[in-house]
C-alpha cells in the first residue's frame, strides 16, 4: 500500500518537473516574499506627506520632517500639481501676506487636513502650557502590516498546494487518466494520500523560507510546523473539493475564486472585528490558521492554545471531508 | 472584417455560455453583494483602539475628562480601563490598539502614551502633537490658519465602510476577470487545436485576440452593473463607470493572455496569474491608507484605476481623476493588446 501510495506522489513529481510546475510552484511563493520584504521599510517610514515649498525657512521644514514625508517644490504652482494628485498630500506655503498656508485637494483623510494646521498652530504659540508628555511602548517590534503580509504569504503558500491538485485532478479527469487509474489495484484512499503528500511537504519548506527572508524566524519553530501541517490540511481538502466538483477548469476558476473569496473574508473579519464578534467566524478553518500564525508570530500562544486551534481546524476540515465524502468519492471515479 | 469579427464574438459568447461563464460572473456579483449588505458592518473603523486610565486629581481632572468625553463621541473604540496593567494586558490582545495613563507629577498632570512598540517616530511626535494641540487651544487663544481648498464644493460625505468596499470589488471582479478568464479559454482552445484551424482561414489574429476580449468585456459590464445597482441603485456615473471598465478589462484581457501565451496548461499558468494577481492588487493598501503611496504601487495601473472607479461610483466633483485615468487606460490597454498580438505571432509561429 505505501509503495502505491508512494507512487502516486513520484508520478505527480515527475509530472510537475516536466511542466517546471513544481518549480513555479517552488519559487512563486519565495518571490513573492522578496518583493514584499522591499516593501516593508516603506510602510514603517512616513505615515504622512507635505508638499513643501522651498523657500520656507530651514527650520520650519524641519519640523514637518518630524511629523511626514516632506517633498519640495520651487513654485505655489508645482505644490498645487502635487496636491491634485491621487493620493494624500497637504501643501505647505505662505500666502502674500507672509503668513502659512496649507493647501488641500478637498477630500483629504482627518489626518492630512488636521495635522498640518497642528503643526503651524504650535510653531507659532508662545507661551505654549506645559504639560508632562511622554511615551512608551510595550515591545512589540513587528509591525501589524509585515505581520499581516507574512500570515498572507503563509496562507497562500498553503493554498497554492490545494489549488494545484484540484486543477491536476482536473486535468486528469478530462484526460481520462483517472478513469485507468480506478481499474488498478490502488484504492481511492491510496490515490488521496499519495496526491495529498505534496500539498504537505511544499507549505512546510515555504513557511520556514517565508519566515527567514522576512527575519521573523525568533518564534516557536515546533509551533510554526504543527500549525503549518494541520492547516495544509484545509489546502489539500480545497484543492480535492475543487478537482472532484468541476467539470472543467473553467468551473474550476469559479469554484477557486469562491474559496478566495471565504478564505480572504475570514481573514478580513479576523482583522476588522472587535474581538467580541470573532465567533462569527468560528466556522471557517482558515480563521483558525489565521489567528494561530498571527499568535506564534507574536510570540503570545501557549501549546494549549495551539492545541484548541489545530482542533478546530481538525474538526471543521474533517466536518467539511464528511459533508463532501460521497462528491469526492464519486468525483474521483 | 467587421463580419468575421462579430462571427467570432458571437461564436465565443456561445462558449461562454456553454462553459458557464455567464452564470458564474452572476453567482460571484451576487455573493459579493450579499456580503456588502449582510455580512461587512456599515462601521467598522481601522482607527486603533484606546485604552485610558486617569491616577490623577488635580484641578485640570475635569477638563481631561470632558476631552476624553468628546473623543469617546467621535471614536467609537475608546474603552475606561482600572489600571495601567489592564491597559498593558488589552493592548497585548490586540495590536492596533494604542494606551494612555494619566497620573500627577508634582501637582501637575503627566500623560503616558503606551503604544506597541513597531510605530514609527513620525507616528509619536504625530500623536504628542495633537495633544498638546488639544490642551493648548484650550488654554491659549485660538489661531487661524489660512486652509485653501483646490476643489471647492467636493462631496465627501462619509461613506459606509461594507459600501466603500464596493469600488475594490469592481476592480477585482469586473474589471480583473478577463486577467484569469481569458487565460482558461485560451487553453481550452488550444487543446481542442481551435487557434490552429484559425490561422489557416482568411481570419486575422487581432480579430481572434479581440473576439476574447470583447467576451470578457461583456462580462465584465454584466458583474459592474449588477453589483453597483444593487449596492448604490441608480446613483453613480455609469457611463464614466463603464468606460473605465471597459478599458481596464481590455488592460487585464491582453495581459491574461501575455502571461498565457507562456505556458502549455492552465495548470501551469495558474500559480502566475494568482501570483500577478497578488501583486496588482497590492495598491489596495492605499485604498485604505490614502497618504500611503510608494512609488511601486502608484506606477501600478490598478492604482489610480481603483480610485477612478471610487469617483464614478461615489462622485465627489473630482471628474478630472476619471479622465487622466482613462486617458492612462487607453494608452496601458493598446500597448499590452499590441504585445499580446505580437506574443501570439511568435509563439504561434514557434509551435
Amino acid at each position: 500500500m505505501i509503495r502505491r501510495i508512494l507512487n502516486v506522489f513520484k508520478r505527480d513529481m515527475l509530472n510537475s518537473f516536466r511542466d517546471y510546475l513544481m518549480l513555479y510552484m517552488f519559487i512563486a511563493p519565495i518571490l513573492l516574499t522578496i518583493g514584499f520584504s522591499f516593501f516593508i521599510p516603506s510602510v514603517q517610514s512616513a505615515s504622512l506627506q507635505f508638499a513643501v515649498d522651498e523657500n520656507l525657512d530651514r527650520e520650519v521644514i524641519k519640523e514637518f520632517e518630524k511629523y511626514g514625508k516632506v517633498e519640495k517644490y520651487n513654485s505655489i504652482e508645482e505644490i498645487k500639481d502635487r496636491v491634485n494628485d491621487v493620493d494624500d498630500v497637504a501643501g505647505i506655503t505662505k500666502n502674500n501676506e507672509g503668513k502659512f498656508q496649507v493647501i488641500l485637494e478637498g477630500n483629504e483623510s482627518h489626518d492630512t487636513e488636521v495635522i498640518p494646521q497642528m503643526i503651524i498652530k504650535d510653531m507659532m504659540r508662545e507661551n505654549k502650557l506645559n504639560i508632562d508628555l511622554n511615551v512608551t511602548d510595550i515591545g512589540v517590534k513587528r509591525s501589524p502590516v509585515a505581520l499581516i503580509g507574512a500570515i498572507s504569504i503563509i496562507q497562500m503558500a498553503v493554498l497554492i498546494g490545494g489549488v494545484t491538485i484540484g486543477f491536476n485532478i482536473i486535468e486528469e479527469k478530462q484526460s481520462n487518466t483517472i478513469k485507468a487509474l480506478n481499474v488498478t489495484p490502488m484504492t481511492k484512499l491510496e490515490f488521496i494520500i499519495g496526491r495529498s503528500i505534496v500539498g504537505i511537504v511544499l507549505p512546510i519548506i515555504h513557511v520556514y523560507i517565508v519566515l527567514w527572508i522576512l527575519g521573523m524566524l525568533n518564534v516557536n519553530k515546533m509551533m510554526v510546523l504543527v500549525m503549518t501541517i494541520v492547516s495544509s490540511l484545509i489546502g489539500i481538502l480545497i484543492g480535492f473539493l475543487i478537482g472532484v466538483i468541476s467539470n472543467n477548469q473553467i468551473t474550476g476558476i469559479t469554484n477557486m475564486k469562491a474559496v478566495f473569496i471565504i478564505v480572504s473574508l475570514s481573514i478580513i473579519g479576523a482583522l476588522l472585528l472587535p474581538e467580541s464578534k470573532h465567533f462569527l467566524l468560528y466556522w471557517a478553518p482558515p480563521y483558525w490558521s489565521f489567528i494561530g500564525f498571527r499568535d506564534i508570530l507574536l510570540n503570545n500562544i501557549t501549546w494549549g492554545q495551539i492545541g484548541v486551534y489545530a482542533s478546530w481546524i481538525l474538526g471543521l476540515t474533517f466536518i467539511i471531508f464528511l459533508l463532501f465524502r460521497k462528491k469526492i468519492s464519486r468525483g474521483l471515479a | 472584417m467587421l463580419n468575421r469579427f462579430l462571427g467570432l464574438v458571437k461564436k465565443d459568447i456561445i462558449t461562454g455560455f456553454r462553459n458557464y461563464y455567464f452564470l458564474m460572473v452572476i453567482i460571484v456579483a451576487l455573493l459579493f453583494v450579499g456580503i456588502i449588505q449582510f455580512v461587512i458592518p456599515e462601521d467598522t473603523s481601522i482607527k486603533p483602539s484606546v485604552y485610558y486610565y486617569i491616577d490623577y486629581e488635580g484641578e485640570m481632572k475635569a477638563y481631561l475628562q470632558e476631552m476624553i468625553g468628546q473623543s469617546e463621541e467621535e471614536h467609537d473604540k475608546i474603552y475606561k480601563a482600572n489600571s495601567r496593567e489592564e491597559i498593558i494586558d488589552n493592548m497585548k490582545k490586540s495590536t492596533n490598539s494604542i494606551g494612555m495613563v494619566i497620573t500627577a507629577k508634582q501637582g501637575k498632570p503627566s500623560i503616558e502614551f503606551i503604544l506597541q512598540g513597531y510605530e514609527n517616530e513620525q507616528v509619536k511626535n504625530a500623536l504628542l502633537l495633537s495633544m498638546r494641540d488639544e490642551i493648548n487651544s484650550v488654554f491659549n487663544e485660538e489661531i487661524e490658519i489660512d486652509v485653501v481648498k483646490l476643489k471647492q464644493g467636493l462631496n465627501v460625505e462619509k461613506i459606509p465602510t461594507n459600501k466603500n468596499v464596493l469600488p475594490l470589488f469592481v476592480l477585482t471582479e469586473p474589471v480583473m476577470l478577463g486577467f484569469i478568464l481569458i487565460a482558461a479559454l485560451i487553453f481550452m482552445e488550444k487543446d481542442e487545436g481551435t487557434i490552429k484551424a484559425y490561422i489557416v482561414t482568411p481570419g486575422r489574429l487581432p480579430e481572434y485576440l479581440a473576439s476574447k476580449i470583447t467576451l470578457m468585456l461583456i462580462l465584465g459590464i454584466i458583474s459592474v452593473l449588477i453589483s453597483t445597482i444593487l449596492v448604490v441603485g441608480f446613483d453613480a456615473d455609469y457611463v464614466s463607470l463603464l468606460i473605465i471598465v471597459i478599458l481596464g478589462g481590455i488592460f487585464a484581457s491582453s495581459l491574461g493572455l501575455i502571461v498565457a501565451s507562456f505556458f502549455k496548461n492552465l495548470s501551469q499558468a495558474m500559480i502566475w496569474i494568482i501570483a500577478i494577481t497578488l501583486v496588482l492588487s497590492i495598491p489596495t493598501v492605499s485604498y485604505f491608507f490614502p497618504s500611503f503611496a510608494p512609488w511601486f504601487f502608484t506606477i501600478l495601473p490598478t492604482y489610480p484605476l481603483m480610485f477612478a472607479i471610487r469617483e464614478a461610483i461615489f462622485q465627489t466633483g473630482n471628474s478630472s481623476i476619471i479622465y487622466s485615468t482613462a486617458l492612462y487606460l487607453l494608452v496601458v490597454s493598446i500597448i499590452t493588446y499590441g504585445i499580446s498580438i505580437l506574443t501570439y505571432r511568435l509563439h504561434l509561429a514557434r509551435d
